[in-house]
C-alpha cells in the first residue's frame, strides 16, 4: 500500500480512518492487453486525488475499476469497506460524473430531470419521486449555481454548465465518494475554475473523497491534495508538489516536464519502460 | 366506419388490437428514441419471418414461434453486442438476415400457406380474432406492466447506462428486459401491421414527438397521440377504400411526422415548442 495520504493534515491526533478506497496489487488485462499493472493505493476520507498520465495509460480504466465497471484481473478492490461489485444499496453513496464530451444535443431531458435521475436509487421501485426528493433536487441545483437553469433542456447547456448538472445529479444523496472524468474537458477556463472550487467546497462541507481524472495536471496540483501518475503502472504518487518535481512525471509521460517541474530540469532518457511505483511523500 | 363500429364484431376488435399495439409501441418508442435501437426493432421484426415460417410448417402457432424466436434475437442481438467482439449493426444483420433466409428456405418446403404468410408480412388489421385479442392484451399487460414498474429506472439507464450501474441499478437486466419488452411488441403489432412494417410503429411516434416537444413527457404524449390518430385513421381508410390496413397505418405515421417536421422548421423560426 502507499503510504500517501495515511496521514493527512490534521488527522494525526484522531483514531485511524478506514480508506474510502483501497486497492492493492490491481492488475487489469483487456482483450490481451496488460491496461493496469500492480496499482496499489489507499485514500482516506476527505481526501481529493488527481490521477494522471498520458493517453491511454489506464486512468479511465483505473476509475471504472475503483467503480466496480471493470473487475481486476488480480489484486484487491475496496470502496468503502466493500468489493465495489458487492456494495448492494450502499451503492448510491458513491457519484460519478463521466467524461461527457459528446453529451446528446437532443436527449429530451431538463436540467431538473437529469438531476432527478440521481435520486433513481433512493425512492424506490415502482414508486414516483416525492416532495422530498424534489427538494434536494433543487438544494443540489443551488448548490451548483444552476437553479434558474432547471427547467431548460439539458442540450442547451454549455459545456461547464452540463458537468456542473452532472456533480449536481451525482451530488443529490448522501455521497461519500465522487469520482469525476475528465471534468474540465471542453470547459473554458473560467468554467474550470468555478468547477474545482465548487469541488473544494462540496469537500470542506461534506467531508468528502474525490477521485478526479485530469489531462490538466497544473489545475488539479493546485486543487488536489495527491496526485498519482499511472501509465500502466503507478509511476508516481503523493502531494502534488513532490510528484510534480518527481522525474518519474516525466518517465511516465514520455518527455521532459520542465514546464510543470518548476526549473526542476530532469533531461528524461530515451529509457520508456514502464517503472515501479515510487510512492513520494 | 363509426356506425358499423357497433353492427360489426371484427371492426370493434381491429379498433381495439390497433389501440393496445399503437400504445404499446409508442410508449416502448420512447426508449427505442433514447437507446438508438430503431435498428434493433427492424431486426427483431424481420428476424420474425423465420419464427412464423417455423410455425407454419411444423402447426404451431406462428405467433407463438415468432415470439419465441423474437426473444431470442433481442437476447442474442444484446449479448453479442455487450460481448464486446462484434458491431451492434454487425449482429443485427447476421442475426436478422439468417433468420430471414430460414424463412424463406422454410417456405420453399411448402406452398400451401403461403397466403397465410402473406397477413403475417403485411397483417390484416381486420382479421384480428378474438384469441389474438386476448393475446395482444396479455401483452400489454406484460409490457406496460414492466415499464411502468421501472420506468425512472429504465430512463436513468437509457439516459446513461454506466451512471446508473454505479449506483446500483441493474442496468444490464433493464436492458434485457427492454429488448424482451421489444420483441413481445413487435410480434404484437404484426397481427396490425404485418412484420415488414412493426419496426415502423416502434420508431416514428417518438420521432414525431422530438419535433414537437423537447421533454420527454411530451414526446411520450405526442408518440401515444400519434399513435392512436394512426391506428384510426389508417383503419377507416382501409375500412372504406379498401387499403392494405398495415400500408395505411404506417402511412398515417409517416404522414404526421412530416407535418411536425414542417411545424417545427415554421415554430423555429417564430417561437417556442408546441409543448415544453
Amino acid at each position: 500500500m502507499s503510504n500517501a495520504g495515511q496521514q493527512p493534515a490534521g488527522l494525526s491526533d484522531r483514531a485511524p480512518q478506514a480508506p474510502v478506497v483501497a486497492l492493492d496489487g490491481v492488475d487489469l488485462i483487456r482483450g490481451g492487453r496488460q491496461v493496469l499493472s500492480g496499482i496499489t493505493f489507499s485514500l482516506l476520507p476527505g481526501r481529493f486525488l488527481g490521477l494522471i498520465g498520458p493517453n491511454g495509460a489506464g486512468k479511465t480504466s483505473c476509475l471504472k475499476v475503483i467503480l466496480g465497471l471493470l473487475r481486476p484481473t488480480r489484486g484487491t478492490v475496496e470502496v468503502l469497506g466493500s468489493a465495489p461489485w458487492e456494495l448492494g444499496h450502499r451503492a448510491h453513496q458513491i457519484g460519478y460524473v463521466p467524461q461527457r464530451a459528446y453529451t446528446d444535443r437532443w436527449a429530451p431531458f431538463s436540467v431538473f430531470d437529469v438531476v432527478m435521475m440521481g435520486r433513481t436509487c433512493c425512492i424506490g421501485l415502482g414508486r414516483r419521486p416525492r416532495r422530498k426528493d424534489r427538494e434536494r433536487v433543487m438544494e443540489s441545483l443551488e448548490r451548483m449555481g444552476l437553479s434558474d437553469s432547471a427547467k431548460q433542456p439539458i442540450g442547451d447547456l454549455s459545456g461547464g454548465q452540463i458537468q456542473r448538472t452532472m456533480i449536481a445529479r451525482a451530488m443529490c444523496r448522501k455521497t461519500r465518494l465522487l469520482v469525476l472524468d475528465e471534468p474540465t474537458e471542453g470547459v473554458d477556463l473560467p468554467h474550470q475554475d468555478r468547477l474545482y472550487r465548487l469541488l473544494d467546497e462540496l469537500r470542506a462541507e461534506r467531508n468528502l473523497t474525490v477521485v478526479t481524472v485530469s489531462h490538466d495536471v497544473s489545475m488539479l496540483a493546485a486543487h488536489a491534495d495527491e496526485l498519482a501518475c499511472i501509465n500502466s503502472t503507478m509511476h508516481v504518487h503523493g502531494h502534488p508538489r513532490e510528484v510534480m518535481e518527481s522525474h518519474h512525471l516525466g518517465r511516465a509521460y514520455s518527455c521532459e516536464f520542465d514546464f510543470f517541474s518548476h526549473g526542476h530540469h530532469d533531461p528524461v532518457g530515451h529509457d520508456h519502460a514502464a517503472h515501479g511505483g515510487d510512492h513520494v511523500g | 366506419m363509426w356506425a358499423d363500429l357497433w353492427a360489426f364484431d371484427f371492426l370493434q376488435r381491429a379498433l381495439v388490437a390497433g389501440c393496445l399495439v399503437s400504445l404499446l409501441c409508442s410508449v416502448l418508442s420512447l426508449f427505442v428514441l433514447l437507446k438508438r435501437m430503431a435498428f434493433v426493432g427492424i431486426g427483431i421484426s424481420h428476424a420474425a419471418l423465420g419464427g412464423v415460417s417455423i410455425g407454419l410448417l411444423t402447426g404451431l402457432n406462428p405467433m407463438l414461434s415468432a415470439l419465441v424466436v423474437c426473444i431470442g434475437t433481442a437476447l442474442g442481438i444484446g449479448a453479442i453486442s455487450r460481448g464486446g467482439r462484434l458491431a451492434t449493426d454487425m449482429a443485427i444483420g447476421i442475426l436478422t438476415t439468417g433468420l430471414m433466409a430460414l424463412g424463406v428456405v422454410l417456405v420453399g418446403f411448402s406452398d400451401t400457406y403461403q397466403g397465410d404468410l402473406f397477413s403475417y408480412l403485411f397483417g390484416n388489421i381486420l382479421a384480428v380474432s378474438s384469441g389474438q385479442l386476448m393475446g395482444l392484451a396479455v401483452a400489454a399487460v406484460l409490457v406496460l406492466g414492466f415499464i411502468w414498474l421501472f420506468f425512472k429506472e429504465l430512463l436513468f439507464a437509457t439516459f446513461d447506462e454506466e451512471v446508473a450501474q454505479v449506483t446500483g441499478l441493474p442496468a444490464r437486466a433493464l436492458d434485457y428486459g427492454l429488448l424482451v419488452a421489444m420483441a413481445i411488441t413487435v410480434v404484437s403489432a404484426i397481427a396490425v401491421v404485418g412484420l415488414v412494417l412493426a419496426s415502423a410503429m416502434l420508431v416514428i411516434p417518438a420521432a414525431i414527438g422530438t419535433q414537437l416537444a423537447r421533454n420527454w413527457r411530451g414526446v411520450l404524449l405526442v408518440s401515444i397521440l400519434s399513435g392512436l390518430l394512426a391506428v384510426v385513421a389508417g383503419l377507416s381508410l382501409s375500412y372504406y377504400w379498401d387499403l392494405a390496413s398495415g400500408g395505411a397505418i404506417v402511412l398515417m405515421l409517416v404522414a404526421q411526422f412530416f407535418v411536425a417536421l414542417v411545424w417545427r422548421g415554421i415554430t423555429r423560426l417564430t417561437t417556442v415548442p408546441l409543448l415544453p
